[in-house]
């Protein structure tokens, strides 16, 4: 039986260059991501975020630069990475352990299926259709169907986007706790700064098809959102985008992939 | 609607209309409204099937009727799905036979008839030749259109997490066809019982449309009206044995 692989991997970006019809969408953008860290990317939409996410999955081919995981060029489809869709993309004609098993080599697949469901709390629906789920369900189980193959890296695709308030905190926590337990790396793209800064060792801010902000969150986990450090980091990190001048007495350091607080 | 109906009447509802009909034409026949000689009781049809029953003649026929009309279909059908497959996957494919395959599907098939007769004479090809073709255009469109109408995303999903070749497609395009193609076969259906009819009314030495234009010649109008029935009855069947299939292929989708 194949190890079973927790680790997770160096992703290095090296000046990527991205292009649709003569639109430059990421124009030399260079970023390095640790073993096991978890990084949010946010930036307004059309910025290249989940462009940027398809390259690392190896879904699309850049124009221009290396994507390097563990020192290894990728070229074609990232088999070590799974990615998280922002509509979970479930068979509607496969219940949902047959969703989760989809890929996976026979040999004991349906309980590692049944394990990895257990994991996000769906165990009694195993035998349902995406289609008797809830918006919320589905996620899970398209989370699940991620984790099955033990990735090194879990490549989030906005897959809370479509979810509730409430959903959603749910649902980070789940991923936070997931992530703690497997060490995987994970590169989260999100429009919603809150979750970044409540999930994310580090929130990069893509803007003009480079980064703007590369901003480690300096919180313990797990984090408070009542914390005034909690919503300082947001507010900064919103004000950045919308390119309006941070109400707080921080200075933003306008440097490229420098801190803004440290 | 606050109202539902009792299981029961739900399997009977459906039935009322042909009941009615069936009583209010045995009655009209009985009382003489209806003269024998334009349309026979439905009595006089029981009749006539229990004798036609009784020499072996009606199931020789029925027989064969339906023999023809399953190798046709199984034939065009096949065919017509075969090409909708590869078509729909390989551009190749595509842009080598659809064109052509589009350019024949617009000549009526029926129109067919004296030249196939000159080709294969009145036996059983002809029949099953006309039957195919006329199956094969409804299925090779709906195959052709549900793979193309295949979600793109879940596609490139499969992709991502590791499928290709035959798993990609059993799991993914093939299921997410599925629907369309079974609405082909099912249009498909009543094209082959329409085929088999005009086919067996102007050529041929045995079977259901064979047997009433026989019974033309001696004026047996009971017979005549059977062999609609007999036609009705089969279309019905070929309607149940479809949504048998859709209930089993497409339960996910309610």
């Amino acid at each position: 039986m194949k190890k079973v692989e927790t680790q997770g991997m160096n992703v290095s970006l090296n000046s990527i260059e991205k292009r649709y019809d003569q639109r430059n969408v990421l124009e030399g953008l260079d970023l390095k991501i640790e073993e096991g860290e978890f990084v949010a990317i946010v930036g307004k939409s059309g910025c290249g975020k989940s462009t940027l996410l398809r390259l690392i999955a190896g879904l699309e081919n850049s124009n221009g630069g290396t994507i390097e995981l563990d020192g290894n060029t990728l070229s074609g489809l990232n088999e070590q990475a799974r990615m998280m869709f922002q509509d979970g993309r479930l068979l509607p004609w496969k219940r949902v352990k047959d969703n989760v098993c989809l890929g996976l080599s026979s040999a004991g697949s349906k309980e590692k299926a049944i394990q990895a469901l257990e994991q996000v709390g769906l165990k009694d629906r195993l035998d349902d259709y995406p289609s008797q789920l809830s918006g919320g369900q589905k996620q899970r189980v398209a989370l699940a169907r991620a984790l099955v193959h033990d990735p090194s890296l879990l490549l989030l695709d906005e897959p809370l986007g479509a979810l509730d308030a409430l959903t959603r905190i749910e649902m980070q926590g789940l991923i936070e706790s997931l992530w703690e337990q497997r060490k995987f790396t994970a590169i989260l793209v999100t429009h919603d700064v809150e979750e970044a800064v409540a999930i994310a060792d580090r929130v990069i801010l893509i803007d003009n098809g480079k980064i703007s902000i590369n901003q480690p969150i300096h919180l313990p986990r797990p984090r408070q959102r009542t914390n005034p450090d909690f919503s300082m980091y947001v507010e900064e990190i919103l004000a950045r985008i919308m390119n309006r001048k941070s109400k707080n007495h921080y200075s933003i350091v306008v440097n490229q992939e420098s801190p803004i607080i440290s | 609607m606050t109202w539902r109906l009792k299981g029961s009447v739900e399997k009977v509802l459906p039935w009322f209309i042909p009941l009615l009909l069936l009583i209010g034409w045995q009655t009209l026949s009985w009382m003489g409204t209806i003269p024998e000689r334009i349309l026979p009781a439905p009595t006089q049809i029981i009749v006539a099937a229990y004798e036609l029953m009784g020499t072996g003649e009606l199931y020789d026929h029925m027989s064969i009727s339906l023999g023809r009309a399953l190798a046709g279909f199984l034939i065009g059908g096949i065919i017509g799905f075969l090409f909708g497959l590869f078509n729909g996957i390989f551009r190749f494919a595509d842009l080598l036979f659809d064109t052509s395959i589009q350019m024949l599907r617009n000549i009526p098939h029926l129109a067919l008839i004296p030249l196939v007769i000159l080709w294969f004479g009145i036996g059983e090809t002809s029949k099953v030749f006309l039957v195919a073709l006329g199956v094969l255009f409804p299925v090779y469109i709906n195959t052709y259109h549900g793979i193309k109408s295949v979600d793109k995303k879940l596609i490139e999903m499969g992709k991502a997490y590791g499928l290709k070749g035959k798993e990609l497609f059993f799991h993914v395009i093939l299921p997410g066809a599925m629907s369309s193609i079974l609405v082909g076969i099912r249009f498909s259906l009543g094209v082959m019982w329409l085929t088999l009819i005009v086919a067996e009314t102007i050529s041929a030495q045995t079977g259901i449309g064979y047997m009433a234009m026989n019974a033309r010649e001696f004026m047996q109008m009971d017979v005549i009206v059977l062999s609609i029935v007999i036609y009705a009855l089969f279309g019905k069947l070929s309607d149940v044995i479809a949504r048998y299939f859709e209930g089993k292929l497409l339960k996910w989708d309610r």
